[in-house]
Formats: structure tokens, C-alpha cells, sequence
């Protein structure tokens, strides 16, 4: 997986996206791992459009799928997850994440942060720690000891 | 400050949760570039390992 490689693509082309999920942890400090990255995606048919030819030259496809069917603007303009593979590793691109939440909704929570001169704009930490306590799924809450511990010495530092 | 001296063995830093705090505050101190090349690391560790157990199962 080469995530700045792949984070590079995506900026190359313009793309407005925010970095959510475990790689945004990572950004954020906290020691977790993870084997795929999670963007939000803006869903403005611009947007959507940069973002299908960032992914066509990431040879993208749905890794769900045996088809090996690469995602179209119609793939990505809806509010569902395009859990894709690439040439650079694992990618999901979400169309929202929590209950509808868009792009444009989170951006009050969130940063942009310089990764080797790209900038990078990801979820602040409280904010993804609230994300991942909504979902509930088993993955998510066994990190949060670990963000909350990390959000602690952030503020105490 | 002699800073030729060995570190000395510390008693572990854990809160309540068991959550090992000075791997925190190492990360913490990391640049997120460099965050991301550790993560990097370990998917490249993992990714091997798979391979591995693929490869021995044939």
C-alpha cells in the first residue's frame, strides 16, 4: 500500500475529499493500523468528475465485484461506499459516512495538514471518535481506547 | 545533561484502559508524513506475511 503515493493522485487531479477512518487516526497520532484508506468524497458533479479520472489512472475497480468493473461518475455521485482496489493499494471512497453526513457537512471538523507538500485535509480526532462510536461496530470500538487515550495527550501536550 | 547515558528501564505507562501511553506520545511526536510511512510499514509487513502463509498452504 502506498498511501502518500495514492494521496498524491488524488490531489494531482484536484480532487476535494477529506481523509476519514483509520488513516486519519494515523494523521492525527494515534498508533493504530489499518489496511485500507477512507475518503469522503464532495459529490458536486465536478467534483465526482475529478474524481472518476484520479481513479482511472489509479486503475481502479470495485473490489466487490469479479468483474473488475472500474466506478463511473454515476458510481460515485450517491451517497453510498465504493470500496475499490488500486494499482497504490485500497481505497474507499465513501459518499457520506454516520447517517447521511456529506463532504460539506464535517468540514467544521477537520484540518488540512502538509504530507511530504501535499495538502491533506482529514477528520479531527473528537470528531472521529464520535464517528466511530455511532457506528458500533466491533473494528471501531475496539480503537476507541486508543483515539481517546490519544485525544487526552494531545490536549495535555 | 550527559546525553551519553543508557536510558533507564521505566515501569509501564498504561491509563486505565490498558492503552500503552508512551506509544502515543511517540507517535505524537512523528510528523504526519512520517505517521504515514509506519503505517506504510505495517501494511507492508502484513501484506508479506499473507503472502507467506499463501505461499506455505500451496
Amino acid at each position: 500500500m502506498q498511501l502518500v503515493e495514492l494521496l498524491r493522485v488524488l490531489v494531482r487531479h484536484e480532487v476535494e475529499f477529506v481523509v476519514v477512518g483509520g488513516v486519519a487516526a494515523v494523521i492525527n497520532g494515534a498508533p493504530v493500523t489499518t489496511f485500507d484508506l477512507d475518503i469522503l468524497h464532495r459529490r458536486t458533479p465536478e467534483n465526482v468528475h475529478r474524481l472518476v479520472a484520479a481513479l482511472t489512472e489509479l486503475d481502479a475497480t470495485f473490489r466487490t465485484d469479479s468483474r473488475k468493473i472500474r466506478p463511473t461518475e454515476s458510481h460515485l455521485s450517491g451517497p453510498g461506499h465504493a470500496l475499490l482496489v488500486t494499482k497504490l493499494g485500497v481505497l474507499d471512497s465513501l459518499g457520506t459516512i454516520e447517517t447521511n453526513t456529506t463532504y460539506e457537512d464535517v468540514l467544521d471538523d477537520t484540518f488540512v495538514t502538509n504530507i511530504d507538500g501535499l495538502p491533506i485535509r482529514a477528520l479531527e480526532l473528537a470528531r472521529l471518535i464520535r464517528v466511530k462510536e455511532q457506528a458500533g461496530r466491533a473494528k471501531d470500538i475496539a480503537v476507541l481506547p486508543v483515539l481517546r487515550a490519544t485525544l487526552v495527550e494531545r490536549k495535555g501536550s | 545533561m550527559d546525553d551519553r547515558r543508557d536510558p533507564r528501564p521505566t515501569e509501564a505507562q498504561v491509563n486505565e484502559d490498558g492503552v500503552d501511553l508512551t506509544l502515543i506520545r511517540w507517535s505524537l511526536s512523528l510528523s504526519p508524513l512520517e505517521r504515514l510511512r509506519v503505517l506504510e510499514g505495517h501494511m507492508e509487513f502484513a501484506a508479506k506475511v499473507q503472502q507467506a502463509r499463501r505461499d506455505a498452504a500451496r
